[in-house]
């Protein structure tokens, strides 16, 4: 599938961004995500996450690459859920190291706005980042409400 | 191996302040992700998530009963993962009617009577509680004191040490200095004479 340009609006809108992997016995697992990136071509996605090797994540990763990425603002509840399976986990670039630092305040920022305490949401940062990148194969809406789980 | 957590001791974190990450996976492999807007104490074994408007969480849960709840503590934004495995559905009772106050509240704050409406209460087994993982967890920033300090009588000279309850966990690369949240007590690390 092909992310487009509305999608990838929703996508990098969302400040609050969870991955779930799962493991051979179907058992999910939870991550915060960071710098959350589109590809130009719309094709894959690219999202920092805390995957040191021998985790539990990473496993997940390696073995079977499922991976569903929810994003999330936490000040409108607006949700977009991408899912698709892992092309390739790599180290981060220098660029992208910074990109999840901003991410971190920006996503802190917001948070402060809902009544966390100042910087609060940095807290839930991690720096023991991976990039993870998907090849993106549905896009749903996971906005609280009647349309959730809709494809986009 | 992280070390196992009682749901009784992390009782803020079942309040419903911050939405709380869940997921599930299908039978063919293919994991979820939503948010939970409630995760309810019941016991020590067990937690109760609110039924709202999960299609595809519902139809993953019907056929794998496995799945995974992320609850943050509102006061320490420290983060706890479970593991959870489907019990079964409730539509009334006091656990139910207990929800659902809170839920009206959420609806009330929020202005979405509708979409917050709950529809039941399913109940899940915890099998497992535990602080989320962390990479930088072993890496400590250090408050805004120093964490020794030197005192001479004489010719010896303590050294004391805080206890790592007063140190603050980094949260980035940039580490902030944070103040300690009451009296500092420290404890004698060390003895030596003033001259060495």
């Amino acid at each position: 599938m092909v992310i487009d340009e509305r999608a990838r609006e929703l996508l990098l809108a969302g400040s609050a961004t969870v991955v779930a992997t799962r493991d051979e016995r179907m058992r999910p697992l939870l991550q915060r995500g960071w710098a959350l990136a589109v590809s130009d071509d719309g094709q894959e996605v690219t999202v920092c996450v805390p995957a040191p090797q021998g985790s539990r994540m990473r496993e997940n990763l390696e073995s079977n690459g499922a991976v569903a990425i929810t994003c999330s603002r936490p000040t409108t509840y607006r949700t977009v859920q991408v899912k698709g399976e892992v092309v390739a986990i790599r180290d981060l670039t220098p660029e992208q190291r910074v990109g999840a630092e901003a991410h971190a305040d920006a996503f802190s920022r917001e948070v402060e706005e809902l009544g966390l305490p100042p910087g609060g949401g940095r807290r839930m940062f991690d720096n023991d980042l991976v990039a993870v990148t998907i090849a993106a194969a549905e896009l749903y809406d996971q906005t609280p409400g009647p349309r959730a789980g809709a494809r986009l | 191996v992280t070390e196992p957590v009682a749901l009784e001791s992390i009782p803020s974190c079942f309040r419903g302040v911050i939405p709380s990450p869940f997921a599930t996976c299908s039978p063919d492999g293919v994991p979820n992700v939503t948010y939970m807007s409630i995760v309810q104490y019941v016991d020590s074994d067990r937690v109760a998530l609110s039924r709202q408007f999960f299609n595809k969480t519902r139809a993953n849960l019907d056929a794998n009963p496995a799945s995974q709840v992320w609850v943050v503590d509102p006061e320490t934004l420290e983060q706890y993962e479970l593991d959870l495995e489907y019990l079964h559905t409730e539509s009334d009772g006091p656990v139910f009617e207990a929800m659902r106050a809170d839920v009206d509240a959420i609806a009330s704050q929020t202005g979405a009577t509708e979409i917050f409406r709950l529809r039941g209460v399913d109940i899940r087994r915890v099998l497992r509680c535990a602080r989320a993982h962390h990479a930088h967890r072993n890496r400590w920033t250090r408050t805004h004191v120093t964490s020794r300090a030197y005192v001479c009588t004489g010719d010896t000279k303590f050294t004391f040490r805080l206890p790592a309850r007063h140190w603050e966990r980094r949260t980035s690369a940039r580490p902030g200095r944070l103040k300690p949240s009451g009296p500092l007590a420290y404890s004698v690390l060390e003895l030596h004479s003033c001259g060495s």
